[in-house]
């Protein structure tokens, strides 16, 4: 145990001035220089690959056909012979894929109901090309497309090798082409097709993997499309010419840029798009006969937020004008029963633009396409790709659930994160999930109305929030006959076992039985950032560094790729403060646009651009040691848990006093109880309302602080008062008060009571 | 049969001119009244669902236990939860620049995640001891429902809460006989609605049978809101028929559950729209004394704990006069009240034991 300090009381003047002389004491972690951000946004990629595509859909809606032309450039300084193809729809190709093999082993047995599958039928090479623009090399040679088989899942093919004739030097450019068919699956986890000819066209030609320095070593980063994982490519152009059935005219969204005026229409009835775009690494489109195209123009100054605006631009040592959205095209592909979620979505998806661009640059394309699934093909919603997310929403949705608002805020976020900012999807998901995440859930904080809990009524929902789930019970489990759910036979051994459901958990009956206008609490209101906690409820299995295609199941990649890094990008704003983080992450997103940035570019950023940040209390200030912070939260995989341990406040014994002020010896403990080490915010607030903060550096188990002969008890010890330590997975024990608020307790008690009689009353009259 | 249980509309050709005299002249007649009071009438089901309030309006002291009862049983639940937040809720405060803890009106919803987190299964341990209750419940309604038709084909004076519970324990046991078939009978309609069946069905209608898979939502939503209120509705007449069951065990002191329930089925067959009328209004009763007095509470500002006696309060009227109005529909429409007369004569008797309340 560290030697405890010993403070005299607080100055009379402080205590008259209260809490809001301590915060100011306490003030903002360090302090901030406004020098320019040295950072610049660029402009274009490196353009390493260059598609050409002239494909044609066929006119069952979802088998697509064509020719394939690609350049890729060696960026890196090893020279290659091969090129690594990722052919991600045939994991949709049967139940022996690594992706489906993968989804059975972790208890996931869901088939698509219909297959997709992509052959290849040729691929030629057409030659190397040195930086000078010579092409060097044989052309139209035949290459054998070659599938590679995986560990676990021999006869996978969403992994393909040519060989090349040659070598391509660093700075050589290789040009193949090659001739394909995708048959995509009925939609079925991101792609696919739906009844009405809705198609959500995703991975759908063979697509390079990317060669680079990955262990050390340079090769091809081309891994199989497994259970855990999306997508990572290189940034490039593509120039796509679409031929579709003229049922699809006016009826088409895509990652490029429509060229002309719109569809050409062709003799054999058909219609081409052509379309192109810069500086993306994929390319999507959707077409849906049933569904409304309709076009906004994005502008800043609808959205406009001053003092966000403000803050950022003295962060950033930039001027507003600089740091303001420039316009775009907001394009939304509606169905006609959704009708009236149109301004949601384009509220979301401008407000979304809006601040993505404020804080981190620009939105840099022409368009963003938003696609609201259809309702048999849900399967595609909530996905993005370059320039093209889908959304996804139901009938009767409450406003107050934030829907489709969350989803689209957060598909757009993807354009920065993921989309421009290009990290490794096969192993660090966290680096777009995570950021992204993070990035939503201000947004949603800043510029929605708080999300209510809510209940469901025939698929609408209304507001209110239950005081206690009503009694179930697993099927198969005797107890279950207590709620009149089901009756299980005994286990005689002999006979088969026999299971009766006596009742269903449909919504009416539900609401019949709790009713929940009169039983339920009346709003209970959710804070999107606050919400990330909710998943300290399942075991962190698995730290962040952890390789996102290795993860253990599914929950363990949304706890490690989205809220974990969200809960420590927040954790360390809030310790750095608002304007040294805003550098932090504008400057990182500069560095990496158009880029692929690993973990430890970040840190890097970090230490740089987040130096100097400290906490500041009454008795020390405590620099923050970044290095150590990322070794807690990015490398180990110990929780955080600090914990009020004591408050005492005894009467001093006064020798020879007999009369006068009473005066107290106070003492706070505060422990860690894990070993995640970081410095921490300690507040006392005292009988009359005055408060003091203090920091505590966290490198011990145990610290104490006290005060001897203090006029007055004291009332209460919070730990973290701001709350900064999103990462802290338990506050109910960080406060201590010597008066707790029972009121509380009292209206949780009473609701809870009118519900249960109310259900009771309901099956007083059942049976 | 006596002649004091044959029904009027046997006797009035033989007994009119007797009648006509007698009712001209101010004669207190016990028995006479008596036979009155249990003449069956043609009444409208209105009719008959006011006297039934009335009948249940004008027994205080049994609405008095039936209340207690109902502040009671929830208290096993209400008092862990009360405990519970007690500790776990009672150090939080609004986090600065988040939303005020003030749960009758708005609450975060970190505050209750703190909670569950602390105590991980607590909560649902708390709602789980909810479930024996369900079933007591259930089973205590059999108690409360034979009370309720006796008393309807009981003359007031010998209305007691006494009265009600004796006869609720004398059936008790038959009406457990009929509770039993029940679970079968829900059993069905719920494989019916849910199992094997509606999936054909679904299958059908719909890609897989799944209603997310339809091209319209529209329409997938229409296909579960239609089977949601089909399946309420086969409930309610199973709860209809389950009544009319007990109702006829009650008008015919007869103690055999299936053929109570055979009886059951064949009143509702000739009078379906009658008896599901009935016990609908009375349902609906029921239903808007609930919305009410929601609305009286939040317009008056009345404290929520005021919603815990005015809520059951009506509930437990509007029910006891579903179940008084079937009974007297029941023997109005049957004549069947004899067997009644005997067993209530036997309880006149002291068959019971004298018990005080």
């Amino acid at each position: 145990m560290r030697p405890t300090a010993v403070k005299p009381f607080l100055p009379k003047l402080q205590r008259k001035l209260g809490l809001g002389l301590a915060l100011t004491l306490s003030g903002a972690p360090g302090l901030f220089a406004q020098e320019p951000l040295p950072t610049h946004l660029p402009t274009e990629s490196p353009r390493t690959v260059a598609y050409e595509m002239d494909v044609a859909l066929a006119e069952d809606g979802h088998t697509i056909s064509g020719q394939l032309k690609v350049t890729w450039v060696n960026q890196t300084s090893s020279p290659t012979d091969e090129l690594y193809w990722h052919v991600y729809n045939n994991a949709w190709e049967g139940p022996q894929s690594a992706w489906l093999t993968e989804a059975r082993m972790k208890g996931d047995d869901t088939m698509p109901r219909e297959f997709g599958h992509t052959e290849v039928e040729w691929a030629h090479f057409l030659g190397i090309t040195n930086p000078e623009g010579e092409v060097i090399g044989e052309g139209n040679l035949d290459l054998d497309f070659e599938y590679l088989p995986q560990p676990g899942a021999p006869l996978d093919r969403t992994v393909a090798r040519v060989k090349l004739p040659r070598k391509v030097l660093p700075q050589h450019a290789v040009t193949v082409e090659l001739h394909f068919t995708a048959t995509m699956p009925r939609a079925f986890r991101r792609s696919g097709f739906g009844g009405e000819g809705y198609l959500h066209a995703v991975q759908w030609f063979p697509k390079l993997g990317v060669f680079e320095k990955v262990g050390g070593e340079t090769s091809w980063n081309c891994p199989p499309y497994r259970y855990l994982v999306e997508f990572y490519a290189d940034y490039g152009s593509y120039k796509v010419n679409l031929t579709l059935p003229a049922r699809y005219e006016n009826h088409f969204v895509t990652s490029g840029s429509i060229l002309g005026t719109g569809a050409a229409h062709n003799e054999s009835g058909t219609i081409t798009y052509f379309t192109e775009a810069q500086d993306i690494h994929d390319y999507a489109w959707t077409v849906d006969p049933e569904a409304r195209v309709i076009e906004r123009e994005f502008r800043a100054e609808m959205y406009r937020d001053e003092e966000e605006e403000q803050k950022v631009a003295r962060a950033l040592g930039r001027s507003v004008e600089m740091v303001r959205p420039s316009p775009t095209k907001m394009i939304l592909m509606l169905q006609p029963e959704h009708a009236d979620l149109e301004e949601r979505y384009f509220d979301a998806l401008g407000k979304a633009i809006y601040y993505f661009g404020l804080w981190y640059g620009s939105y840099p394309y022409p368009t963003i396409s938003c696609v609201d699934p259809a309702n048999d093909a849900r399967a595609t919603g909530g996905m993005e790709y370059p320039r093209l997310i889908t959304g996804g929403a139901s009938l009767g949705v409450a406003e107050t659930t934030l829907r489709p608002q969350g989803v689209t805020v957060h598909e757009f976020g993807h354009q920065f994160w993921y989309g421009l900012v290009g990290n490794d999807e096969f192993r660090h998901a966290w680096m777009d999930e995570g950021f992204n995440t993070f990035s939503t859930k201000r947004i949603m904080n800043k510029a929605f109305p708080a999300q209510l809990d809510t209940y469901s009524v025939f698929g609408t929902e209304y507001v209110g929030h239950a005081p206690l789930p009503m009694p179930s019970y697993e099927s198969g489990d005797s107890r279950g006959f207590l709620s009149l759910e089901q009756w299980e036979s005994p286990d005689l051994g002999f006979v088969p076992d026999v299971s009766l459901a006596l009742r269903k958990h449909d919504s009416l009956g539900r609401f019949l039985a709790e009713l929940p206008p009169v039983t339920y609490f009346p709003k209970v209101s959710h804070d999107s950032v606050l919400d990330e906690r909710e998943k300290f409820r399942v075991a962190w299995g698995q730290p962040l560094q952890h390789p996102t295609m290795d993860l253990q199941d599914t929950m363990q990649r949304r706890i490690n790729a989205y809220y974990r890094p969200a809960l420590t990008l927040e954790t360390m704003a809030r310790l750095m403060g608002e304007e040294r983080w805003t550098r932090v992450l504008r400057a990182y997103h500069e560095r990496f646009r158009f880029q692929h940035p690993q973990p430890e570019d970040f840190l890097r950023t970090v230490q740089e651009f987040g130096h100097g940040a400290s906490l500041k209390g009454e008795n020390q200030s405590v620099t923050m040691d970044w290095a150590n912070f990322w070794e807690h939260a990015y490398v180990g995989n110990a929780p955080m848990d600090f914990k009020v341990h004591h408050l005492t406040s005894i009467p001093s014994m006064q020798t020879g006093q007999t009369s006068g002020a009473p005066q107290f010896d106070v003492e706070i403990g505060i422990t860690r109880s894990t070993d995640f080490a970081v410095p921490v915010e300690v507040r006392v607030t005292w009988e009359d309302g005055s408060a003091t903060d203090l920091v505590w550096a966290g490198n011990d188990w145990v610290w104490t602080y006290q005060w001897s002969k203090h006029p007055m008890p004291a009332a209460k010890v919070e730990i973290d008062p701001r709350r900064r330590l999103l990462l802290d997975r338990d506050w109910s024990n960080n406060t201590f008060t010597r008066e707790p608020h029972s009121e509380n307790a009292w209206h949780v008690g009473v609701q809870t009571m009118l519900w249960a009689q109310q259900v009771l009353q309901y099956f007083g009259g059942v049976g | 049969m006596s002649k004091e249980n044959t029904s009027h509309a046997e006797s009035a050709p033989f007994n009119m001119p007797t009648t006509m005299v007698v009712d001209a002249f101010p004669v207190r007649d016990p028995a006479r009244r008596e036979a009155k009071d249990l003449a069956p009438r043609e009444r409208s089901i209105g009719s008959h669902l006011a006297g039934g309030v009335w009948a249940a309006l004008a027994r205080p002291r049994l609405l008095l236990f039936l209340m207690g009862v109902s502040l009671v049983l929830p208290l096993v639940v209400a008092l862990p939860a009360f405990f519970a937040a007690d500790q776990h809720l009672s150090n939080f405060e609004a986090i600065p620049g988040g939303t005020p803890i003030d749960l009758p009106t708005v609450a975060p919803a970190w505050i209750f995640e703190e909670w569950f987190r602390a105590a991980p299964t607590e909560r649902n341990l708390i709602a789980q001891s909810l479930a024996p209750l369900l079933i007591l419940a259930s089973l205590f309604n059999l108690v409360i429902t034979a009370g309720w038709m006796r008393n309807a084909l009981l003359k007031r004076r010998r209305h007691s809460l006494r009265t009600f519970l004796q006869c609720g324990g004398h059936f008790f046991f038959p009406f457990l006989r009929t509770w039993i078939l029940a679970l079968p009978m829900f059993a069905c309609i719920t494989w019916i609605f849910w199992g094997t069946p509606a999936e054909w069905l679904f299958e059908r209608m719909l890609p897989e049978g799944d209603a997310s898979q339809a091209a319209s939502e529209q329409t997938g939503r229409w296909l579960e809101t239609l089977r949601q209120v089909l399946f309420l509705i086969a409930l309610w007449k199973t709860e209809i028929l389950l009544d009319l069951a007990r109702a006829s065990m009650i008008c015919g002191n007869r103690r055999s559950a299936l053929v109570a329930i055979g009886r059951g089925i064949g009143f509702f067959l000739r009078s379906p729209w009658q008896v599901f009328g009935l016990m609908s209004l009375g349902f609906a009763l029921e239903l808007f004394w609930i919305a009410g007095a929601k609305a009286v509470q939040e317009l008056a500002g009345w404290p929520m704990w005021t919603l815990l006696l005015i809520l059951p309060f009506g509930r437990i009227v509007f029910r006891g006069a579903r179940y008084v109005s079937l009974a007297s529909f029941y023997a109005a429409k049957t004549h069947d009240s004899s067997a009644a007369e005997e067993s209530r004569e036997a309880q006149d008797e002291g068959d019971f034991p004298d018990m005080a309340f």
